[in-house]
């Protein structure tokens, strides 16, 4: 854990609940522009600290008046997003000689926090502290390059460079025309074309030609048919080289005081730079959770409640956009849970599981600092968020399968402790006798109603719990067996059944009371097709 | 055949080979110099660093690449430095590099530089990215090896050439190289929505003799994602297209085949050849021809 900030919930602890309550699916949609903003995402911060995320949702709110601020100029957004886009990583320690590379990240930061800093306007710089950075950093850098985005080690920093890369180009110069004449040379005494090519290959009778013209061309010998021919250098050319080694040298030893000399001013205002990235960090982020919140139709969460748990009209959006795929029509949750522990009971397809994910999907993206897909939502911050069932992909069955249960049990039990917690439990001890299940839910209940601090949701089929008074007993109100049945055509495809069976869920919940509840499971079966006499003698049986 | 610049300009060219110094560097050296020659500055990269001493096509120590002002570079930033071009930085490229962060650079004046590039697919398709999205150049080169060129399928106009030497001991080898080559780069582009139809396949991995021997008996149309998936030799892979067809999903241009010949003569080589390769067949650039010479 070390390095990692306080009041955050601890990653180990919230892998369940992050996996079941299918929080990756709305973080996929979390697109931050900037490197530290995507390093940030990809910690994804779940908060215990409460002023931690109201902090982050002021933020929210104050880029999101800036994104309705500029309605009118869509363009100011497009330049915003194009210098957060392309915000360089900076170096991260201090140097006596940063390289080329380290002070090229500098100036282009400074330059795109400069054009930052423009795109926004006075309210929104105030808000997220986007004052000037380093200015006379970046004037001493501008120095440095074409354009304000690239960097080199120009001769505007010095004199003596300006001095010795003019003898380099005279030099260069030099060499190239040396290099030209006796091309040139070679072509006309010895009909061989070089047209930029460093070297040729030639026939063994041009190849003997040049052998008796020594001072033009170096000649080697391929393979059995050619022989490789370069200019040979004379001793001019040797010169010209060694001088050009020699100013070569003398401009990396001035370029070497240039670069060490920008180092200490780079060093001096890193501080300052940090900052700079840090709070261009906290825009990046806060405008892209503006873009979900305004995109999405998120509204704050009110994170103000004791022990309420309260949503209307809450959208767990993967499941929303699954029922549009498919066609289906997805019913928000509105649900209030005043005690301690709620017991969400319904029968298979009816909901139940769908209901606990909401329940925490919610709950991560409100500690995760973000706006909620609902119509209101009341909550309070937990340091933990604890899953306890069976995870996508995972089939627990038998007794390795109840052991894996108890496991997870006893690692959220362990957790409850100072700063409370809410734990989810999808059919708990479904892998065991239902009348030991029953017994275990039962005292499990009854013990977290008990405990101060913890907030905990169990869904199950399981009807012959022991009620506890410090537990809600709801339901999904299940199927409409009436709308069911007359949209069903006898022979209709098992597919075709299925989903209109599906449509005709009602995916609320409302108040259980004790005995047997509605044996929607034995309608569905006789709705697709079980033998009458079986589902009669069934229903006989439960009555 | 690819010795004009039209050969070039306006595009991504991969130069590749089958091996280590066939030539692919001093190859890349003659197409920048034809690039420059015709007024444009190109841009050019490796993929990886091949660590290379000689070169097939001068038989001379590993050539650096000649530098000429204007043009934009890939590299790390010390061979940037060392290779005295006074370079100026324009983007570090993600990732890094045993010689340290690769950078790309304009040259302000001219040099000579030892190119390293990014590693794997992803790194050339970030650079080539970089390059066409900031609009730094309108002809791009990337010297690497063959089983890189997969991120030229996704470049409009990009082509492929291959580089490849013959001496007497491995003239066979290297026409068969050559023949193989050329029947991979005329494999038929998948339509779209190959897959859903009786017989299609599309192997999502290489086509190997294993992969090909569980392949179902009803694939009787299989396509892999290109052609540098396909590691089969010449006689598996003809007998594989005796009972399948063979497509891929990504094709890529083959600009033509490079033969580095020393010595055997051009006849020699070219009379291994059936007609398709042999008309991709361009002769080492470096080589005057008589006409040339005379």
């Amino acid at each position: 854990m070390s390095g990692r900030p306080a009041g955050l919930l601890a990653p180990e602890d919230l892998a369940d609940a992050w996996s079941f309550s299918r929080a990756e699916e709305f973080w996929d949609l979390y697109r931050p522009y900037t490197p530290y903003g995507k390093d940030e995402r990809d910690e994804r911060r779940v908060h215990s600290d409460r002023a931690a995320i109201e902090e982050l949702l002021d933020r929210t709110e104050a880029a999101a008046a800036w994104l309705d601020s500029t309605r009118e100029d869509p363009a100011a957004r497009d330049r915003a997003g194009y210098y957060l886009k392309r915000m360089p990583r900076l170096p991260s320690s201090v140097k006596a000689e940063y390289e080329l590379a380290e002070i090229f990240q500098v100036k282009k930061f400074l330059a795109d926090y400069q054009g930052l800093r423009t795109a926004l306007d006075e309210t929104a710089r105030d808000a997220f502290g986007l004052g000037l950075a380093a200015p006379d950093l970046a004037a001493e850098l501008g120095k440095g390059g074409s354009d304000p985005e690239t960097f080199f080690v120009s001769d505007a920093y010095d004199p003596a460079l300006a001095e010795v890369r003019m003898s380099i180009a005279r030099t260069d110069a030099d060499l190239e025309a040396a290099r030209s004449a006796a091309e040139t040379r070679l072509a006309a005494r010895h009909g061989v074309r070089l047209s930029g090519r460093d070297f040729a290959l030639v026939p063994r009778a041009q190849a003997e030609a040049l052998l008796a013209d020594r001072d033009l061309a170096v000649v080697e010998p391929y393979d059995d048919r050619l022989y490789l021919v370069r200019p040979a250098a004379d001793a001019r050319i040797l010169g010209l080289r060694d001088l050009r080694d020699e100013l070569a040298a003398r401009e990396r030893k001035l370029e070497d005081d240039v670069i060490r000399r920008l180092s200490g001013l780079i060093a001096s205002a890193l501080p300052e730079i940090r900052a700079a990235s840090e709070r261009t960090r906290d825009f990046d982020l806060a405008l892209a959770r503006a873009r979900l919140a305004r995109d999405l139709g998120l509204v704050r969460p009110d994170l103000s409640a004791e022990g309420d748990w309260e949503l209307t009209a809450g959208r767990f959006l993967p499941c929303e956009v699954e029922c549009g795929d498919l066609g289906l029509a997805y019913t928000p949750l509105s649900a209030r849970f005043g005690k301690p522990v709620t017991t969400i009971f319904g029968s298979n397809m009816g909901g139940k599981t769908v209901a606990l994910k909401t329940v925490l999907f919610f709950q991560v993206l409100a500690q995760a600092g973000f706006h909620v897909p609902a119509a209101s939502f009341r909550t309070r911050v937990y340091a933990r968020l604890s899953y306890v069932g069976e995870l996508a992909g995972e089939r627990l069955a038998g007794l390795s399968g109840f052991g894996f249960e108890i496991h997870r049990f006893i690692r959220a039990w362990e957790g409850m402790g100072e700063g409370g917690c809410l734990a989810v439990f999808d059919e708990f001890a479904r892998t065991t006798s239902s009348r030991e299940a029953e017994a275990l839910l039962s005292a499990a209940q009854a013990e977290l109603a008990a405990r101060p601090g913890v907030k905990s949701f169990f869904a199950t089929h399981f009807r012959g719990l022991v009620r506890s008074p410090g537990v809600d007993y709801l339901r999904m109100r299940g199927l409409d067996r009436k709308a069911a049945s007359e949209c069903l055509e006898a022979d209709a495809p098992r597919a075709e059944r299925l989903a209109r069976i599906n449509r005709h869920m009602r995916y609320e919940l409302e108040p259980d009371a004790e005995g047997p509840g509605p044996a929607d499971a034995l309608t569905v079966a006789a709705l697709l097709g079980l033998p009458g006499e079986i589902v009669k003698k069934a229903e006989g049986m439960l009555r | 055949m690819l010795d004009r610049a039209e050969d070039f300009l306006g595009r991504v060219t991969f130069v590749t080979g089958p091996e280590k110094h066939c030539g692919k560097t001093t190859f890349l050296n003659r197409a920048l110099s034809l690039v420059r020659a015709a007024g444009e500055r190109p841009a050019f990269l490796s993929i990886g660093y091949d660590g290379e001493a000689r070169d097939s096509l001068s038989a001379a120590r590993k050539p650096s690449v000649p530098v000429s002002p204007g043009d934009v570079v890939i590299s790390a930033e010390r061979f940037l430095r060392d290779g005295r071009i006074l370079p100026e930085i324009l983007e570090i490229l993600p990732g890094s590099s045993a010689f340290g962060r690769i950078c790309a650079a304009r040259a302000r004046r001219p040099g000579r530089i030892v190119l390293v590039g990014p590693e794997g697919n992803e790194g050339v398709a970030r650079a080539l990215a970089f390059l066409r999205d900031e609009g730094v150049a309108r002809t791009v080169l990337v010297d690497g090896a063959i089983n890189r060129i997969t991120q030229a399928a996704s470049w409009p106009g990009a082509r492929f050439v291959f580089v490849l030497r013959a001496d007497a001991a491995s003239l066979d080898k290297s026409a068969r190289q050559a023949r193989r080559l050329s029947s991979l780069a005329s494999l038929p582009a998948a339509p779209p929505g190959f897959g859903s139809g009786e017989g299609e396949h599309i192997l999502d991995g290489p086509l190997t003799a294993a992969t090909a021997g569980a392949l179902p008996d009803t694939a009787r149309a299989v396509a892999v994602e290109d052609f540098t998936k396909v590691f089969l030799d010449d006689g598996e892979l003809r007998s594989f297209r005796t009972g399948r067809e063979l497509l891929v999903k990504a094709p890529v241009e083959c600009a033509g085949i490079v033969a580095v010949l020393r010595g055997v003569s051009r006849p020699a080589f070219l009379s291994r050849l059936d007609g398709e390769t042999a008309a991709r067949i361009a002769f080492n650039p470096y080589e005057l021809s008589p006409e040339a010479a005379a």
